[in-house]
């Protein structure tokens, strides 16, 4: 268990871009691919071994020590708030994180005392409105976000965005970018001590790949 | 969201009901550190379970007054906690208590403590902890004895793959202060050193227009991570700002590791700059091979005593009992668990006699459970369902001759033999 390094994979967007930098790096899950049912790769002549996670999991796998190290995008580790390291920023999937509401709607107040914000991220959306003492009220959902204004669920929303298509053709506009994400490199706090010359070695290569 | 709406949970989150063998694997991790401290002439102390939250909360950081568990006392209507660390407690109890007492004092305590964690984040909100303080030493003696005994403790309990990882509070404090960064850009950088995150630690400090030197030298810091090497580095690389009392006071206490044969348990990372804020010094986190947390940590605190009213130096260090059991359970160390020696029952005698034959056993240091009427079979039954392996049973004719049946309740045979035999 020692020598093996575990690397959760994000499935979905972050999982391409991945799987390419990782294998620049000389980290190859031999057959990795997102369709695939098998959910663990193993390279065991370089003693690497890569699982296939959903990409909301990863910062769990990783601060729990399941994963020694794993890829996530900004926002999620915004979100979750979990005990690990952050070393590198790998520079992609790069997205704003975003408010946005109806195209009329005035920034930030509405009428009604209270705001109601829909996201997938509540974490995020009640820090920001917080900070700026605007008092809302958070509608935790799970998809197609840009519904809920258009419903009457929410007044706002606090989703990502990285092209603002998805909005615009909802008739939805951008009222302000909380942050801005791209995917980072996590890692777990006891694994970087206890295979430290390893993952050192990893974070090195991979700068080495992403300045390069 | 609980599956059906009327259905309440037993118990609250985060707290366990240890089983009868969970329970005896807990104790015998926690006798065998006590242990280990009271080789080293740590003597145990215990701490009430609550304290009047005015008075402790001197010694406890934001993070502990936000998640303990607080209620009103009935009498004072003053606001009580639920001891969220117990090392404010021994400051405390040193500070009004042992004022005259010479020092050092060497003081040890295995405690449950409470914090308040959300749901579903995999955490304990009742926390055993077994910890020890060294009070009234400002050396780097004092700081190793600490780390000798961690060591220890974990090398008895038959743990070796396990790293001691040392900071130092004032080594960061220090860099931060001679690379002119401002008080209120500290906390941000602080987080930023502490989650590794070294694109945002260059963000903060080209906002804060921290100049190239200063820039390169904070960047450095979360990878100032290794063996002793690492401490060269940091010199090296703080050269020119100044004497650095952080780094002088690491080498010492390495120095004293190393010639007590400990420094293949020692890694540096003066990245690592968490803890309680208490702390002044050297700091260090446990890191086993096996488990992603830490399995405890430890510090100089030069202050908290004084924070009660006396100035006095000390340092420290506790564990986590729970992950040790974790650990302890996946690397599958540990003695095979017996609940019971034997079970006694009767033949023809009466209960007077059963009881004076059970009462022998025990005196000479058997664990016997007493239970009349059972027949061999349903003795041997109730035997292996416990691995319990012998039973006895007490005969009025065989009993004069200082005679029982002893039966093997793995094998299902029996034998008479003298009493004395067992």
């Amino acid at each position: 268990m020692k020598d093996i390094i575990s690397i959760a994979v994000p499935k979905g967007k972050l999982m391409k871009p991945s799987v390419s930098l990782l294998s620049r790096a000389g980290i190859k899950g031999i057959g990795i691919s997102g369709n695939s049912r098998k959910l663990i790769f193993n390279d065991r002549k370089n003693h690497y071994r890569l699982m296939i996670v959903r990409a909301i999991d990863v910062p769990t796998y990783v601060e729990h020590g399941a994963a020694d190290i794993g890829i996530a995008g900004k926002e999620l580790i915004l979100e979750q708030d979990k005990d690990l390291y952050e070393p590198l920023d790998l520079g992609f999937g790069y997205c704003k994180i975003i408010v946005a509401g109806p195209k009329d709607s005035n920034y930030p107040c509405s009428g009604s005392p209270k705001l109601k914000v829909a996201t997938k991220y509540p974490n995020i959306a009640e820090d920001y409105f917080s900070r700026k003492g605007i008092p809302v009220e958070i509608i935790k959902l799970y998809g197609s976000i840009e519904l809920a204004p258009l419903t009457g669920l929410a007044d706002r929303i606090v989703d990502l965005s990285s092209s603002g298509r998805t909005l615009a053709e909802n008739n939805l506009v951008i009222l302000d970018v909380i942050a801005e994400s791209t995917a980072r490199l996590i890692v777990n706090r006891a694994s970087i001590k206890i295979k430290y010359e390893r993952i050192t070695e990893i974070i090195r290569k991979l700068e080495d790949q992403i300045k390069g | 969201m609980k599956p059906f709406k009327n259905q309440r949970s037993s118990t609250p989150r985060g707290v366990t009901s240890l089983l009868p063998e969970a329970a005896f694997r807990k104790r015998l991790i926690e006798g065998s550190i006590l242990d280990t401290f009271s080789r080293w002439g740590y003597q145990e102390v215990i701490t009430p379970v609550f304290e009047y939250l005015d008075v402790i909360s001197i010694g406890l950081g934001e993070e502990f007054l936000e998640r303990g568990y607080k209620f009103v006392d009935r009498s004072s209507g003053r606001l009580m906690l639920l001891r969220p660390d117990v090392t404010p407690q021994i400051a405390r109890m040193v500070a009004m208590q042992m004022r005259d007492h010479p020092k050092p004092i060497r003081l040890s305590y295995s405690e449950n403590v409470f914090r308040h964690q959300d749901e579903h984040a995999g955490r304990e909100r009742e926390i055993s902890q077994i910890g020890g303080e060294l009070i009234g030493i400002e050396g780097p003696e004092a700081d190793a004895e600490i780390i000798s005994v961690a060591i220890e403790s974990l090398k008895r309990l038959g743990i070796r793959e396990f790293k001691i990882v040392i900071g130092h509070i004032g080594f960061f404090d220090e860099i931060l202060s001679r690379t002119g960064i401002k008080e209120g850009a500290r906390p941000e950088i602080h987080e930023a050193v502490l989650r590794k995150d070294t694109s945002r630690l260059k963000e903060i400090l080209r906002r804060e227009k921290i100049g190239l030197r200063g820039t390169g030298l904070v960047s450095e810091i979360p990878w100032l991570l290794g063996g002793s090497d690492i401490l060269e580095k940091a010199e090296m690389l703080v050269k020119g700002i100044g004497h650095m009392e952080g780094i002088k006071n690491l080498k010492e206490i390495f120095n004293i590791l190393t010639s007590n044969g400990l420094k293949d348990y020692i890694l540096i990372d003066l990245g690592e700059v968490r803890g309680m804020g208490y702390y002044t010094g050297m700091v260090f986190e446990i890191i086993s091979e096996g488990i992603g947390y830490e399995l405890g940590g430890g510090g100089r605190y030069d202050n908290l005593i004084g924070g009660f009213g006396f100035d006095c130096p000390s340092t420290g260090f506790a564990l986590n009992l729970e992950r040790l059991q974790i650990l302890l359970d996946k690397i599958r160390i540990g003695v095979e668990y017996k609940s019971v020696d034997l079970i006694i029952t009767n033949g023809e005698c009466t209960s007077g006699e059963l009881f004076r034959v059970a009462q022998r056993l025990r005196d000479n240091g058997s664990r016997v459970i007493q239970m009349p009427d059972l027949s061999n079979d349903d003795l041997i039954k109730y035997a292996r369902s416990y691995n319990i392996d012998k039973g006895v049973i007490v005969d009025k004719e065989l009993i004069s001759n200082n005679e029982i049946y002893l039966i093997d309740c793995k094998k299902g045979t029996r034998k008479r033999i003298n009493i004395k035999e067992i």
